[in-house]
């Protein structure tokens, strides 16, 4: 009796856990959206009126100066070594649309950091000040929250209102301590293999004045 | 408790009913925020315009959940419309994106989801899982044992 107890304490433990994993992996259903497939058009990302969850995506090879500390105070030379992409964003339709934004790493090399940001947002024109600003702390942790979101899904966006056209810029570097090694034993900072995608949404749900 | 979760999850997955949280306000009244909403597998030519369908983005990684206000058979697509939403959807909505037709909605059980879903990632819920799995056998099997031991052993003292 007692050995049943235990398989039955077993097996009910784990037929509890795989509900719970039921409603864990269960998708949530939101806001409207319409994606209509990937547009790579070179360096513009034009949307038009309805492609509200539509995808640019750029996929580059990029050859750094050199390694920088964002959380340094005093490395002055955080600007000289980044490297800054910039997309022309062209809302052509009549729906205000948020463009996010993700930076892939494809490639092996390591260290790799994003900011996105545009000219409106720059301190005295400097990328480092800009992000001083808008970071509470110059963490990784921080950095990931401000490109991601706190729950990894409401990153930093600007909003694209019809008609408009705006140049958004993500600012990428290497981070030194994470090739601090591999620099000491002679290798660069070429080749590395990145992929930016922005992401058109609707700004709001539904409601859509005509 | 684990006998209600196992009927009602085990009742859905053999039914083949497909569950999504609700987590924005656009069908408010017919489907609440929170609510879980159960959709099954429906062929175009059997929609009908007021039917509630969820439709999924073409990574199938988005889903969104409102009724069909209109039905173009020619070029195979419905328009959709969220119940407090002031205008049809901008867009048509082409018929392979139709994950099914909504069968039954159960209130406030989609918190659960959105809560585990907030609290933790799924590689992490993978871990925890397991160590609540633990930490239950422990509690049924272990537990009962040591208490056992330690009554014999006072009612010897």
């Amino acid at each position: 009796m007692s050995s049943f107890r235990s398989i039955m304490s077993i097996v009910m433990a784990f037929v509890l856990v795989f509900c719970a994993s039921y409603f864990h992996k269960m998708p949530t259903t939101s806001a409207w959206f319409y994606d209509s497939g990937v547009i790579d058009s070179g360096d513009s990302f034009i949307f038009g009126d309805l492609s509200v969850d539509t995808l640019f995506t750029s996929k580059s090879e990029i050859t750094f100066d050199g390694a920088t500390k964002l959380a340094d105070p005093e490395e002055i030379l955080f600007d000289e070594v980044i490297n800054v992409n910039e997309i022309l964003v062209n809302n052509s339709g009549t729906i205000p649309a948020r463009i996010y934004a993700e930076v892939k790493n494809t490639g092996n090399g390591k260290g790799l950091r994003w900011f996105f940001y545009d000219d409106a947002m720059l301190v005295d024109g400097s990328v480092k000040k800009t992000i001083e600003s808008v970071l509470p702390e110059l963490t990784d942790e921080a950095l990931y929250e401000y490109d991601f979101g706190a729950d990894s899904n409401s990153g930093k966006y600007f909003v694209i209102n019809p008609g408009e056209i705006r140049t958004l810029k993500i600012a990428t570097w290497i981070e030194y301590d994470f090739v601090e090694a591999e620099l000491k034993n002679g290798a660069t900072l070429d080749g590395y293999n990145v992929e930016i995608s922005l992401i058109a949404t609707q700004d709001v749900d539904g409601a859509l004045e005509r | 408790m684990t006998v209600i979760a196992v009927v009602f999850v085990g009742f859905n997955l053999i039914s083949g009913a497909k569950g999504y949280a609700v987590s924005s306000p656009s069908m408010k009244d017919t489907l609440n925020v929170g609510d879980i909403v159960f959709v099954k597998p429906v062929a175009f030519e059997e929609l009908q315009v007021g039917d509630v369908v969820t439709v999924a983005s073409s990574d199938g990684k988005s889903f969104f959940t409102h009724r069909v206000v209109e039905i173009n058979e020619n070029d195979r697509t419905v328009t959709t419309r969220g119940d407090a939403n002031g205008a049809d959807d901008p867009m048509p909505t082409e018929a392979d994106r139709i994950v099914g037709r909504m069968w039954y909605s159960v209130p406030l059980l989609g918190y659960l989801t959105m809560v585990l879903n907030f609290s933790m990632s799924r590689d992490i819920w993978l871990i925890v899982d397991v160590l609540i799995a633990v930490v239950l056998i422990l509690i049924n099997t272990v537990l009962p044992k040591i208490l056992k031991k330690k009554k014999r052993g006072d009612s010897d003292e």
